[in-house]
């Protein structure tokens, strides 16, 4: 018997999700890959030199993982919607028409990033295609169209809630859709000044990392416990409360370690310091948080491979966000380290562990459901595919991390401290052979995380489909009994 | 106005930095598995760990020159990092508490 991906298995919320997750993957992909030649032109820099420059490249790269991450959260809500509301989807062919109209729009910004580098500069063209931040270099028709679809998404999850079931979930996702689109705006105008530009600049890239995508995250989480191990919705939103004063309380104001060097004033210095210095706390609390789970309701799950990547997403999370984070945040050093490879390497870690952990767990939700609720618990056929692609992303994407700090390190030691920033210094540092080594090992453990993806692709293609068990009903877990 | 880290102590920073967060972790674990366990020598393992934490950060607060006001991070540090897990550990108690009594 074959069990097939079948469409009849999911809800229409969910069929939409995975034309999201599809997207997703495929953007995934792209991060990839165009990180690898990105990588490979600082170890041979007249490696497609004037066809696919290392700017277009690694904005590529970049936006490439911020835009599937927001598939894989925009899918993941739509996913479980009609089950967290009690009916079904408003306005879900708007919905459908949004996703071509953002898949469009993606399809056509990524084609004009690769073929087209100039043209006409008049006061149309400046306004409607260059808006140009770095990280969110998409022009401003495709911002326009960005909060268009975004706000179609906050119509269908708003009213979809509204018209039937409001839960805890449902009030912090709903009211972190209106910060995520707010938030968008702020990078959507000119100001001559670059220093305001930078101050507004980092609303979207921090706001939107650091506070607001957690919170959905939390949200997503939240429901994935739920159904991943029958926690009990009260525990679960209370624990999805506290986890959004812990990450607004020092996520918001943390926001300051970007104000550092963009000339704002020098009050930046320490409510940036202080407030970075707490933002681990929350990463602590959560560690406690799981040891009690884990050891009150010993993990019975109904989908190992999702479950493996929720802890992955844990250590992950902690180590990238946590310890990465705060090696190089406090400006006593960030002095010498801001826009070293210290950054990159904080960065690969902290948004693999803190999100496209996240997103992979549910990928294998969705699967199970889509392949007719089939069982992927212990005695898993093939279960060797999951276990592989995990180990080989992580190790992976850690040994980038680990290869991107010796280099921040030599940077921040020989161009910053010792050569004080000058051109000549940069150049030394960039020739040394810590970077150049460090490089070359950052480039072979792309290509461990690459190989990390093929498997992971090909085992959710495959994964249940000669499985003839389907996966048991957990039970909410039981009510415990003190005294 | 900040007093930048020196640069003979440049490696020494990260380490302790370092240290700072995955002592705060080793205390956290420790303790919230000497709670799950009822175990004195994991709660004394705890304590331990919350001293290297404290030796990271009083290090860390000399390596990063913090005088004056940025005292108060180094008092933040302890403090945060050492109430977190407990509040945390209590609050999990609570939470459950509340759903399980018959």
């Amino acid at each position: 018997m074959v069990r097939t991906l079948d469409g009849a298995h999911l809800n229409g919320g969910q069929k939409l999700a995975v034309k999201y997750f599809n997207v997703a993957v495929i953007l995934f992909f792209a991060q990839l890959a165009f990180g690898l030649l990105a990588a490979a032109q600082y170890l041979h820099p007249d490696f497609l030199r004037g066809v696919l420059d290392f700017n277009v490249n690694r904005m590529v790269h970049i936006n490439a993982m911020i835009v599937w991450m927001l598939y894989g959260f925009i899918g993941s809500v739509y996913w479980f919607l009609e089950e967290e509301s009690g009916r079904t989807i408003v306005g879900l062919r708007l919905g459908h028409l949004a996703f071509w109209l953002l898949t469009l729009a993606v399809t056509v910004v990524v084609a004009v990033y690769l073929l087209v580098q100039t043209g006409p500069g008049d006061d149309f063209t400046r306004w409607f295609v260059n808006e140009g931040r770095e990280y969110i270099e998409a022009p401003r028709w495709a911002d326009i169209g960005i909060v268009v679809v975004m706000g179609v998404f906050f119509y269908n999850v708003a009213a979809t809630f509204t018209k039937g079931r409001w839960s805890g979930i449902a009030g912090v996702l709903t009211l972190d859709l209106v910060a995520l689109a707010g938030l968008y705006l702020a990078g959507m105008f000119y100001v001559t000044n670059i220093s305001v530009d930078q101050y507004w600049w980092w609303w979207v890239v921090h706001l939107w990392v650091e506070a607001t995508w957690e919170v959905l995250v939390g949200c997503i989480m939240a429901w994935a416990l739920m159904h991943l191990l029958g926690v009990r919705r009260r525990i679960v939103e209370t624990w999805l409360y506290i986890e959004v004063a812990l990450m607004f309380g020092s996520g918001i104001l943390g926001l300051g370690h970007h104000y550092f060097w963009i000339g704002a004033p020098e009050y930046w210095l320490a409510i940036g310091g202080f407030f970075s210095a707490l933002e681990p706390i929350p990463l602590v609390a959560m560690v406690v948080h799981s040891i009690y789970d884990a050891g009150v309701h010993r993990l019975k799950n109904r989908n190992h491979p999702a479950l493996a990547w929720v802890i992955a997403h844990a250590f992950g999370n902690f180590l990238g966000a946590g310890v990465w984070g705060f090696m190089h945040t406090l400006p006593q050093i960030n002095l010498f380290t801001h826009g070293t490879q210290w950054t990159p390497s904080h960065g690969h870690l902290a948004f693999f562990g803190a999100y496209a952990t996240i997103n992979i767990a549910f990928f294998y939700l969705a699967v199970q459901q889509w392949r007719g609720n089939v069982w992927m618990g212990a005695g898993l056929a093939g279960g060797w595919r999951w276990k592989w692609a995990l180990g080989l992303l992580s190790v992976g994407v850690l040994g980038m991390t680990v290869a991107l700090l010796i280099a921040g390190y030599e940077q921040s030691f020989i161009e910053r401290a010792q050569g004080g920033s000058t051109w000549s210094a940069y150049f030394a540092a960039q020739t040394h052979p810590w970077f150049v080594e460090s490089m070359a090992w950052r480039m072979a453990f792309g290509w461990v995380t690459l190989a990390g993806f093929v498997l992971l692709v090909w085992d959710l293609l495959t994964i249940g489909r000669h499985e003839t068990r389907t996966a048991e009903t957990l039970e909410e877990e039981p009510a415990l009994v003190h005294g | 106005m900040i007093e930048p880290v020196e640069l003979a102590h440049f490696f020494l920073f990260f380490f302790t930095a370092a240290a700072v967060i995955v002592a705060a972790l080793g205390y956290a674990l420790l303790y919230a598995f000497a709670r799950l366990y009822r175990r004195r020598g994991l709660l004394r393992g705890a304590w331990l760990a919350y001293g290297v934490l404290a030796a990271a950060v009083l290090t860390l607060g000399w390596l990063a020159n913090l005088t004056g006001y940025w005292q108060v991070l180094v008092g933040l540090l302890l403090v945060g990092y050492g109430v977190a897990p407990v509040l945390i550990w209590r609050l999990c108690v609570a939470t459950h508490e509340g759903e399980g009594r018959t």
